[in-house]
This record gives structure tokens, C-alpha cells and sequence, in this order.
């Protein structure tokens, strides 16, 4: 059997060749195009993954789903959770607080749409995106058998999208990650998706 | 055929990360390995305090499971910082510590399970755990 860290070097090396598998030609000469102009329906099947993160908090999300490329548009499932426990504080009554340990867990239907301003003699794009995850939301803390601030919730963001290769985007932007009360909302947004996309 | 290695590529990658992380210690052969192969049935639970703001003694609760459906093993004050029981494995453990910081009352909450995990050396059965697990009643702020 191999080492870990040789095994894990591989597994990055792949994990990269996989994403560079249709490269960049060539980034210059972009060409301006319609944000509104769609082409024809082509759906694919996505996954994604990403993390919204900012100075007190960090989650990780991954996701599956449709991946419209001729419109645009994607609708994911997504899950998303912190993977650590965080220190937080409940107003429990009057002048009674909590001290407590938590994890949080988001599950949510993820509604993007891209609008490309720039396309690449390559076919890679950039542009800019909507999401809204809608979805729901819930804590789980040590030494409580009941989750708590279960609550559905819109988080709405936005941000730069990069179609960098036809099977692969980046996506970076803004995620207002409201349903936490313990926790600040103005998140930072950083995504991969990938889909299979059987076209040249 | 490029999409095709592309796929193929994308099933190893997946296939890769998810075997890469799973390495148990039931891999080892070695005889020269200590090996324990009783478990042992009772470990230490530490509480860790902090120093009463107040400067009363802090209102201190051990309980066997969870604080809010768990049973409560025991109640007390104390003006120590550390605390020890000697409690069954296999079994989650909450302690709470009232603290009286500024007129107001603060409650730390900590949990966690005292386990032992065993694994297979050549064709022994052998345990290995921690000596104590920390619950952290410590005040953060």
C-alpha cells in the first residue's frame, strides 16, 4: 500500500489535471457579449464545491445537480456544515447565558444564474452571478439531544463567475449567510463547479 | 474519447479521495507493538474551571448523557479549577458550571464520550484510548 502523503499527492496531481483537462488556450482577446443572450437548452449534470467562510466562521458546501450551460442557470442540492464546533452564546432568559459548543448544518436548493459580459477565444467566459439558496438550516451543540434555530431561510449572494474550461467554473463572491444568529452574516463565497459536458 | 478519459479521470479522483482518508489501524502488523487487549472500564473525565469572577464558588453539574435528557450524576460547589471522576467508558458525559460574571449568570456547557477504540495487530485484538477526556467549563469572555 502506498504512503498517505504520496497517495495524497497523487490524488492532487489528478484532482488538478482533472480541472485543467480542456486548458486555457489562450486569455486574450476577449470578445464582449450579451449577459441576456442565451443559446440553446443544454442541461448537465454538476457538482460542486465550495466553502463561505469569513474572520469567525467557516463552512463547507458541496452540492449536486442541474447545470444549464446554454441559459445560464443552475439548480443544485446542496448541503452545507461547519466542521468544527464553534463557542457561542444564547440569551437564554434575563440575565441567564449560555456558554455552548456549535456545529451548524444547511441543507438548500441552490437557484444561480450567470450573466457573462466576456467570452475568450477559448470559449471561457466571465462573468457575473446571482445565487439563493433556499433551505434549511439547523444547529446541533455538546450536551443537548435537541438541535436548535431550525428555521428556513433565503441567503441570497452574488459575485464573479468563470467559466474557465467547458466542463469547469470558479465562482467567487458575496453570501449573506443570515440564519445564524450567532454568528456574523457577510460571508465570503468561493465555489468550483464541475459538470460533464460531452460537447467540444 | 477525450471526455471519455475525462470521466474516467473524474471516477479515479472521486474513488482516490474517498479511499485515501479511510486508513485504519486494523492495516498494522507489527510485533513489536504494544498491544492491550483488555479494554479498560473506567476512565478519567476532567473538568477544567475557570476562577469564579464573583469569587463565590462555582455551581458545578455532572451528568451521564446529555444535560437536558441525561441523568445527573452529581451536584456541587467548588472554588477549584480542576475536577476528576472516574466514570465507565462507552458512555457521553456533560458537565455545566454556573458562573456569576457582572450581575449576570453564565452557563458553560461542555460534553464529549469517554470510549476506547480497538484495532487489529497481525490477528490480536488490541485497544488503545485516552487516559482522560478535558470537558472545558472554562469562561471564553
Amino acid at each position: 500500500m502506498l504512503p498517505n502523503t504520496i497517495r495524497k499527492v497523487i490524488t492532487v496531481v489528478l484532482f488538478a489535471s482533472l480541472i485543467f483537462a480542456s486548458p486555457i488556450k489562450a486569455i486574450a482577446q476577449p470578445i464582449p457579449i450579451n449577459p441576456f443572450g442565451v443559446s440553446y437548452f443544454q442541461p448537465k449534470f454538476g457538482l460542486n464545491l465550495g466553502t463561505f467562510f469569513n474572520g469567525e466562521d467557516f463552512l463547507f458546501d458541496f452540492g449536486l445537480g442541474l447545470e444549464e450551460l446554454g441559459y445560464d442557470f443552475s439548480i443544485n442540492f446542496n448541503g452545507s456544515f461547519r466542521p468544527y464546533y464553534k463557542t457561542v452564546y444564547f440569551k437564554e432568559s434575563d440575565k441567564m447565558y449560555w456558554q455552548i459548543e456549535e456545529k451548524v448544518v444547511q441543507f438548500s436548493l441552490d437557484l444561480e444564474k450567470r450573466f457573462y459580459f466576456l467570452e475568450f477565444v477559448n470559449s471561457s467566459k466571465l462573468g457575473l452571478y446571482g445565487i439563493l439558496k433556499v433551505g434549511y438550516f439547523y444547529g446541533t451543540y455538546k450536551g443537548l439531544s435537541k438541535n436548535r434555530n431550525q428555521n428556513f431561510g433565503i441567503t441570497p449572494g452574488g459575485g464573479l463567475s468563470w467559466q474557465f474550461s467547458k466542463m469547469a467554473r470558479l465562482s467567487a463572491g458575496y453570501l449573506y449567510f443570515n440564519q445564524n444568529p450567532y454568528a456574523d452574516p457577510h460571508t465570503v463565497n468561493l465555489k468550483l463547479s464541475l459538470y460533464i459536458n460531452n460537447q467540444d | 474519447m477525450k471526455n471519455l478519459f475525462k470521466i474516467i479521470l473524474l471516477v479515479f479522483t472521486i474513488t482516490l479521495l474517498s479511499t485515501s482518508c479511510n486508513k485504519t489501524k486494523s492495516d498494522i502488523c507489527d510485533t513489536n507493538k504494544v498491544c492491550y487487549t483488555q479494554a479498560p472500564d473506567e476512565l478519567y473525565v476532567k473538568l477544567e474551571l475557570s476562577t469564579n469572577p464573583s469569587a463565590v464558588p462555582i455551581d458545578v453539574k455532572f451528568y451521564i448523557g446529555n444535560m437536558d435528557n441525561g441523568k445527573l450524576y452529581d451536584h456541587f460547589y467548588t472554588n477549584n479549577n480542576v475536577e476528576y471522576f472516574l466514570m465507565p467508558v462507552s458512555e457521553n458525559y456533560t458537565a455545566t458550571a454556573r458562573y456569576i460574571v457582572e450581575g449576570d449568570t453564565v452557563m458553560v456547557i461542555d460534553s464529549d464520550r469517554l470510549s476506547n477504540q480497538s484495532y487489529k495487530n497481525c490477528e490480536e485484538t488490541c485497544y488503545d484510548w485516552d487516559d482522560e477526556i478535558i470537558l472545558n467549563l472554562k469562561l471564553s469572555k
